[in-house]
């Protein structure tokens, strides 16, 4: 059985909101990593990511709206860009991203 | 029937399902350690909430009341009704960019993975090469006008969990206005957080509520429904404070993003500590991300806390882009008793 449908399993409660949100899931769509990098984990399990920045996040798998995201509680770990696609692409040639926002203080 | 709103949509645990199908090829680290997930913080690092953090002219009122926490035990808290607008603005937006010329400063915030991004023209007219999927066409490709719902109508329809295909391919905006007839003023909320934070056995989930409320007197919402949203081809813009209107919530954060274009700055402390700027619900401060020097702490705890000698114990907010302010909550948060019933009073 893969991940995603073990996740199902454990989410049974979750069909009714399926079933009128057919397409939420499967669409491949952006915003995805901090959710697929708990995907096979529990509740307050270790996790970590790499954005299209080549940037790691780590931190834990917490509960939010059901699902369990991966919220980093460690520094990032700013790394080289590493382009394969989609946005990677976008990112190398605008301007315009922050991870760690900006200024601060008065 | 009774419509469903993206922010309700955040309670039915629908974001269970974003991870699922993604085209992206970056890296996930797959790790199974479990971490503790215990809150061991001593009495003396536990600091009574100082209601005098908050801008008075966000309020409508603060009062002490009788409330009972998650472990059940009788308390007291503060019962605090804000206005719904940031009392350090005078006005919100932009969000949405006109037409795909529009630089960052004539257009809000948009974030994906962790990364918030200038919600520009560029960035509209390139949201096919963005996603990868060449549905993505959110202006007139003849006159370069980007697609806002600039009605009341059509923002409340592009802001249900079920989009009509007509609302496909918005950017979406809602006017304060809509929901207020008074100028600076948006959606009354009240909030109850414990006088003094009640230390929990293990970290509560945040789940789908609120995470605290700003000493702007605006609400720190939980994780938003990215993936619902980007699923109708819609992009439910921030402004540069990484907040937005919908019709139940009002104006809202989904980040913090203090000092970036048009969302005010905030001092830090004395110490080069980074600023306060909210209290979650537990009654624990909420800091700024990053130090004077830039730094962001390394000891941070599953909820983002930790404590230090001069504060105690204290949250540190996520980074803009990434969709959450803290993890958990390592107190206990409350609820009303009978006879102090919650209060929401839309566009009062």
């Amino acid at each position: 059985m893969n991940r995603w449908h073990s996740n199902v399993c454990y989410l049974a409660g979750l069909i009714l909101v399926l079933s009128v949100l057919p397409v939420a899931a499967h669409e491949g769509h952006g915003d995805e990593l901090p959710w697929e990098a708990c995907q096979a984990l529990e509740k307050s399990a270790q996790c970590a990511y790499t954005n299209s920045h080549g940037d790691v996040y780590r931190g834990t798998c917490r509960v939010f709206s059901g699902g369990l995201m991966c919220v980093r509680n460690q520094p990032i770990i700013h790394g080289e860009v590493q382009q394969t696609d989609s946005h990677k692409d976008y990112d190398a040639l605008h301007q315009g991203a922050s991870e760690s926002g900006t200024g601060e203080g008065l | 029937m009774k419509t469903e709103y993206i922010i309700p949509l955040l309670f039915s645990g629908t974001l269970a399902l974003a991870g699922c199908g993604s085209s992206d090829d970056s890296e996930v680290v797959d790790t199974t350690d479990d971490s503790d997930s215990s809150v061991d913080i001593e009495d003396d690092d536990v600091a009574d909430v100082d209601t005098s953090y908050f801008d008075l002219a966000s309020l409508d009122s603060i009062e002490v009341v009788e409330c009972t926490l998650t472990n059940n035990e009788s308390s007291t808290c503060y019962q605090i009704t804000v206005k719904g607008f940031p009392a350090d603005r005078s006005e919100i937006g932009p969000f949405c960019p006109e037409v795909i010329t529009a630089t960052a400063e004539d257009a809000g915030k948009w974030f994906d993975d962790g990364v918030l991004y200038d919600l520009t023209g560029e960035f509209i007219a390139n949201l096919d090469e963005f996603y990868n999927d060449n549905n993505w066409l959110l202006y007139d490709e003849e006159s370069g006008e980007v697609n806002i719902t600039d009605t009341q109508t059509s923002c409340e329809a592009a802001a249900v969990v079920d989009v009509a295909e007509e609302y496909h391919n918005y950017c979406v905006q809602c006017d304060l206005d809509y929901y207020s007839d008074v100028e600076g003023e948006g959606i009354y909320s009240t909030y109850l957080i414990p006088t003094t934070p009640v230390v929990r056995d293990s970290a509560g989930d945040i789940d789908g509520e609120n995470v605290g409320v700003a000493f702007n007197g605006v609400n720190l919402a939980a994780a938003a429904p990215a993936e619902v949203i980007l699923s109708a081809y819609t992009i439910a813009a921030f402004d540069d404070c990484v907040g937005h209107v919908n019709p139940v919530a009002g104006y809202h954060y989904h980040g913090a993003n203090h000092g970036d274009g048009d969302c005010p700055a905030i001092a830090f402390e004395s110490d080069g500590h980074g600023g306060a700027f909210a209290y979650a619900m537990d009654g624990f401060v909420i800091y700024s991300m990053l130090d004077e020097e830039g730094n962001e702490a390394s000891d941070l705890d599953e909820c983002r806390g930790h404590t230090d000698d001069v504060r105690g114990y204290h949250y540190h907010s996520a980074g803009p882009g990434e969709n959450a302010f803290i993890g958990c909550f390592t107190g206990e948060t409350a609820s009303a008793d009978d006879d102090n019933e919650m209060d929401e009073r839309p566009g009062r």
